[in-house]
């Protein structure tokens, strides 16, 4: 059991500080385009019932739709070229904490407990912190 | 000043080889961590708070209450941190990834048929379904 607990926290440990982004990012680019999309067209986010009802109160679902859209196309625009530079790191980075901190808080608030939107929020935190601000990162993927 | 002009990766790859490679054989361990604690964090939210919006959900479905499905998809992100932490085992991999597939998908077919207001998942369930595909080619690819 021991063993087990050791492996883990080695693994989680390795995970968070070393794993490589490049995967997560794209996928996660996936679910905020989207996330996007759906707050584009859905005409059911405005109903009192639905758990998107507070995230429509504090701006409109379009709104909240384009900066999904333009934090989902910034992930796949910087996985794809490969680049890294801080107007990319406030795209992925920091609107990306904004949007899914700020959807999940308000999903949540809503319903009254937490969901699995947190999920978004803590992927979007690890990327942020994850992001390389300096050319010479040390995974061998920058000149 | 050279530091700043450092701003590409350098790659013999084209672009759309390094996003093959991503594709099929990029590390996904940490979405399997974040989306398995998703599936979990939405069972708490079955337990501690399920109410109307929840009891339609379960509704949709042709059997299981509420308990069930809570307990499906807590033991679904369980199983999803198992395999991103044993790094994908095939048979194990290839078994949550299915059922990853055939509980998302089968969300999509039973909130296409149900009231409107239960069709705001669709967008979760699209992803959840995409990372069981991506388990279960990562099973087979080892």
């Amino acid at each position: 059991m021991k063993e087990l607990y050791e492996f883990m926290k080695f693994r989680l440990h390795w995970l968070f500080y070393n794993a490589q982004t490049a995967s997560t990012r794209f996928w996660f680019g996936w679910a905020s385009i989207g996330y996007g999309l759906f707050l584009y067209n859905a005409q059911t986010v405005y109903l009192p019932g639905s758990e998107y009802y507070l995230m429509t109160q504090l701006a409109s679902p379009k709104s909240w739709a384009i900066m999904f859209l333009v934090h989902g196309g910034s992930l796949w625009f910087g996985v794809i070229s490969g680049r890294y530079n801080q107007i990319l790191l406030m795209l992925e980075g920091v609107l990306g904490v904004a949007c899914w901190v700020g959807a999940a808080a308000a999903v949540s608030i809503h319903q009254g407990t937490i969901g699995g939107s947190f999920a978004g929020a803590f992927i979007a935190i690890w990327l942020l912190v994850r992001y390389p601000t300096h050319w010479e990162w040390d995974s061998g993927e920058v000149e | 000043m050279e530091q700043h002009t450092r701003k590409r990766r350098k790659s013999d790859a084209a672009p759309m080889t390094h996003l093959g490679n991503i594709l099929l054989s990029g590390d996904i361990s940490m979405v399997l961590l974040l989306g398995g604690l998703g599936l979990i964090l939405w069972g708490l939210l079955g337990v501690f708070a399920f109410g109307g919006d929840l009891v339609a959900y379960t509704k949709m479905f042709p059997f299981g209450n509420g308990t069930f499905w809570t307990i499906n998809y807590v033991v679904c992100g369980l199983a999803m941190w198992y395999i991103a932490a044993k790094q994908f085992p095939p048979t194990i991999s290839l078994l949550v990834g299915t059922w990853v597939c055939v509980i998302w998908s089968w969300s999509v077919l039973a909130r296409s048929m149900a009231a409107a207001s239960l069709q705001t998942g669709n967008a979760t369930a699209i992803v959840y379904i995409v990372i069981g595909v991506l388990i279960i080619q990562r099973s087979t690819s080892r």
